[in-house]
């Protein structure tokens, strides 16, 4: 069976120091998972090693079958990516930086379109031609999701998407991600909310130093029994 | 990929359009080249009007001959009071790139004197303005244009990074190659932009004659201009922050541009010194001075063996006689041909060196390939001076007869006298030479870059 996306023992190493060991895991299509960890526990590694912004030291990632390392803008036509804080071409309005998005993934949209896809992702009418310069993190955060679906991606790679986000603004992220998961696009996401991944992930994994030290399904714990025992995990 | 380079070149225009710093920037270099046209036309249209001014003091020298001397003179009279000019007509062309000719003469008023202290009599200027030299549009274009270029390039990617536009481009099946090299080529279309339009305005407002010097001339520019992007390239694919960018393309501008040429000059002067200038200048001034005291037997004896055709000529005893002075005269000149030819040696031989070394300097090669095309380089006024020493010879082929046949000189006879204007042409070697040497080290530049570029590390690592 092919996996949307998928590590083979992945590694990274930093010289003495170690980010990522041997990393094995699976993600189905339409599936949301959380890989939960406090700083450093290797998350955004993980993530980049994905994106193939470094190259593993051992082991393989693989993108609809792809391995990044071999074919590393190939794999990338799969996926979006939505960094901590989505950092935008500030001179630009959201549409224009939308349409450059949008054109490097090869897909070219009318005015009316990239509007739409803006208002669909949660902006508001009024900001769709103002430059990103003045746009809060949610702002330019919906941009990045009105990118991510105007390119068909089929993962989104999220790295702390609902930091410094008001409750608002991250509840309407979740509901964002559960829809496009209902679609039918993989969301993997890094992060250190507890709640808000316990709220919305199909699976979450555990990660303390470089290793995954737990992979829990939702379908057999509960939000409260995952939070228990990630504290556990944290405090051990 | 072509697509996405497209792209990426339509969203760089959009970004340009509404940076503040780049359109700036722009906007100095564009003020800066049209202050050096103006500047440079103005020392050309001054020196132009001086030399039209020539004819009408010549016209007036002769009046003042013809006043003088009402009835035939000799022609001795009119070789020692009367002078005429040779002028050094500067092309349109000159208006762009001055070279030499601020510090060179534009012309040299000559008598039938001993010609070598006449050679290097020109007007007294400013040292100080000389030493900081004259803005023109050469100027802009040498110094300038790279210090623009750096100011547009040295953090194409060092920005992005910082600002993290870099990683979310990153993530779509973009090549960093292909985004670098999208950003570098628009800018360079930038500065070819402002190239082409100092260019054309400075053709149009010096009136140059536009030919095969004008797509030399931006052939050179845009080599030059290519040739810094490589560098800014090779600075870029280390891959390190802004700053570094910043500080080591400043520090290699510093280098080609002012330190290199400098260096090349100096160690050329050291290295063939040329003594024979006031060599030159003393030993004639003693031959002509001793001439007085020498038995004027012995002078024509050795004036003859230099012109058997005028020995047959009236003895020269007794009272001042022209031909006899004329004669010690020319017995100066002679006194110091080989000295002269040694110093004209050794001005070229040295000049060849200084080209030869400024092939280090990309700056100096333009400087002088520009002045090859506009004929203001070192060469053209060594042409010169050569010109006004044949002009010499021309003026003697036509005096001496009078002056040892004794043959009256009338006031019809000046209409006849040789007239001299010099236009130096297109140095075509220099040229040549400069646009190889531009080409050889931007291929060198490019070769670094991409060289840095794949064994440096990962951007984003």
């Amino acid at each position: 069976m092919q996996f949307i996306l998928e590590a083979a023992g992945l590694s990274k190493t930093y010289g003495q120091k170690t980010a990522l060991v041997s990393l094995d895991l699976q993600l189905n299509k339409g599936e949301i998972f959380s890989l939960l960890g406090p700083n450093g526990a290797g998350k955004s590694t993980t993530i980049n090693l994905f994106l193939g912004f470094i190259k593993p030291t051992s082991g393989q990632a693989f993108v609809n079958g792809i391995d990044v390392s071999a074919q590393p803008v190939a794999s990338k036509q799969f996926l979006a990516y939505i960094p901590e804080n989505v950092m935008l071409y500030q001179n630009l309005t959201g549409r224009e930086n939308l349409s450059l998005l949008s054109s490097l993934a090869g897909f070219n949209y009318a005015k009316d379109q990239l509007d739409e896809l803006l208002i669909t992702s949660g902006l508001q009418p009024d900001a769709i031609e103002r430059n990103v310069g003045g746009y809060s993190k949610g702002m330019r955060q919906k941009v990045g999701i009105a990118a991510a679906v105007a390119r068909d991606a089929k993962v989104l790679l999220l790295d702390e998407p609902t930091s410094g986000l008001d409750p608002k603004a991250s509840n309407e992220f979740s509901e964002l991600l559960k829809g496009l998961s209902a679609k039918g696009t993989t969301i993997f996401m890094a992060t250190h909310d507890i709640f808000r991944s316990t709220e919305i992930s199909n699976r979450i994994g555990i990660m303390r130093n470089g290793q995954l030290i737990d992979l829990l399904d939702h379908t057999v714990f509960n939000a409260s029994e995952i939070e228990s025992l990630y504290l556990d995990y944290m405090r051990a | 990929m072509i697509k996405q380079f497209r792209t990426l070149t339509y969203f760089e225009w959009l970004n340009f359009r509404s940076e503040r710093s780049m359109l700036l920037f722009a906007m100095l270099i564009l003020l800066s080249g049209l202050y050096g046209i103006y500047s440079g036309s103005s020392l050309i249209n001054n020196q132009k009007s001086k030399l039209e001014a020539l004819d009408k003091l010549y016209q007036e020298n002769i009046a003042e001959m013809k006043q003088k001397f009402p009835a035939d003179a000799d022609a001795g009279d009119i070789g020692y009071y009367h002078s005429t000019f040779a002028k050094n007509l500067p092309d349109n062309w000159a208006k762009l790139s001055i070279g030499q000719r601020d510090v060179a003469p534009s012309y040299l008023k000559l008598r039938l004197l001993a010609v070598q202290n006449q050679l290097y009599a020109s007007e007294n200027t400013n040292p100080f303005k000389l030493s900081v030299g004259s803005f023109d549009l050469a100027f802009v274009f040498v110094f300038l244009l790279p210090l623009f270029i750096i100011s547009i390039s040295f953090n194409v990617l060092s920005s992005e990074r910082e600002q993290g536009t870099l990683a979310l481009v990153l993530s779509f099946p973009v090549k960093l190659s292909t985004f670098l090299l999208a950003k570098l080529t628009f800018r360079f279309i930038v500065v070819a932009v402002i190239v082409f339009t100092l260019s054309i305005t400075g053709w149009l407002w010096a009136d140059v004659v536009i030919d095969a010097r004008a797509l030399t001339w931006l052939m050179a520019i845009l080599l030059y201009a290519l040739f810094w992007f490589s560098v800014s390239f090779a600075i870029i694919a280390i891959k390190r922050n802004s700053a570094f960018n910043a500080v080591s393309l400043l520090g290699i501008w510093l280098l080609l541009v002012v330190i290199f040429p400098v260096l090349a000059k100096t160690y050329s002067e050291v290295k063939i010194p040329v003594d024979e200038g006031l060599a030159i200048s003393l030993k004639q001034r003693q031959e002509v001075h001793s001439g007085w005291d020498k038995p004027r037997a012995e002078t024509m004896k050795r004036f003859f063996q230099r012109y058997p055709q005028f020995k047959d000529t009236t003895s020269v005893e007794g009272a001042f006689k022209w031909k006899w002075y004329f004669a010690f005269q020319e017995l100066g000149d002679a006194s110091v041909e080989s000295l002269f030819e040694n110093y004209m040696q050794k001005l070229t031989t040295r000049a060849a060196l200084s080209a030869n070394l400024d092939m280090l300097s990309p700056a100096a090669k333009l400087q002088q390939t520009i002045n090859g095309i506009s004929g203001t380089g070192f060469q053209a006024q060594l042409d010169f001076l050569l010109a006004s020493k044949n002009y010499h010879e021309r003026l003697k082929k036509f005096y001496y007869p009078f002056l040892f046949k004794n043959l009256p000189f009338t006031h019809d006879d000046f209409a006849s006298e040789p007239q001299m204007s010099f236009r130096s042409k297109a140095d075509d070697l220099q040229i040549f030479n400069g646009l190889i040497a531009m080409m050889g080290a931007t291929v060198i530049a490019i070769l670094a870059g991409l060289i840095i570029y794949k064994s440096s590390n990962n951007i984003l690592e």
